[in-house]
């Protein structure tokens, strides 16, 4: 028994870690087994990625797959923080704080991304 | 009334090992992500300052490391469908069991990419 005084709240924050979640085991196991247990793909290296972002699509793709990710990660962190801060003041910080923190990972990612595009 | 590490992590059954180890996972890939990030990132000082973290990052220390992050990531995943399995309203009653067999396939895919990467540990 959980005794508590949190106020119900953030399903959409709950909805999104499920669909994220579903999203990642597909994409993030595709991305896991394609740049480690595919042969020809063994030698991680400039022109091999280059080869590989011939194609926008695939920038969207792994932007994609890098703000599922980025999302599911800080929100997940934002669980854990919510179990032991009850505080209505301090879990805005916390929020505010980790949406920032993942926003910065996400556009310079996205940035460091585009220098594979040739 | 505070909630404090006490009343959060209250159970000792095997439903609450599976509640730690999804919390401790996440936290690990919480973590390695941005570091991930960060690694690939190099790209962005030219091909060859890439080339050289990639190579760097081929040592069998690393590759073992990332043994570590495969397992890492099968427990979570799996473990995180069985969440996403007991939110859509299926299957609670059979948590223990659900737990053991997704579990038991994580095991499996670990052996067999473990297995594959072997040699590049072995070098």
């Amino acid at each position: 028994m959980i005794p508590t005084t949190v106020q119900p709240q953030g399903v959409w924050a709950w909805i999104w870690q499920r669909i994220t979640a579903v999203l990642l085991v597909v994409f993030l196991g595709t991305h896991m087994v394609v740049l480690h247990y595919v042969p020809e793909n063994l030698n991680i290296n400039f022109l091999g990625v280059t080869a590989r972002f011939k194609s926008v699509l695939y920038l969207i793709v792994d932007s994609g797959l890098l703000a599922t990710g980025l999302y599911h990660a800080f929100n997940g962190v934002r669980n854990i923080l919510f179990d032991f801060v009850v505080e209505e003041g301090k879990r805005r910080a916390i929020t505010l704080t980790l949406f920032l923190i993942g926003l910065a990972f996400l556009l310079w990612g996205v940035y460091a991304l585009t220098f594979f595009i040739q | 009334m505070r909630l404090t590490k006490h009343n959060v992590y209250p159970g000792r059954g095997l439903g609450m090992w599976a509640f730690w180890l999804h919390r401790l996972t996440g936290l690990a890939l919480a973590i390695y992500l941005p570091i991930h990030i960060l690694v690939i990132s190099t790209v962005v000082g030219g091909a060859s300052t890439f080339n050289d973290a990639m190579k760097f990052l081929k040592a069998p220390l690393f590759v073992l490391f990332e043994m570590g992050l495969l397992a890492v990531v099968l427990i979570h995943g799996l473990n995180g469908l069985r969440i996403v399995l007991f939110d859509l309203g299926y299957g609670v009653k059979h948590q223990k069991v659900i737990f053991v067999v997704l579990m038991f396939i994580a095991l499996v895919l670990f052996v067999i990419g473990f297995a594959i990467a072997l040699p590049h540990i072995l070098v």
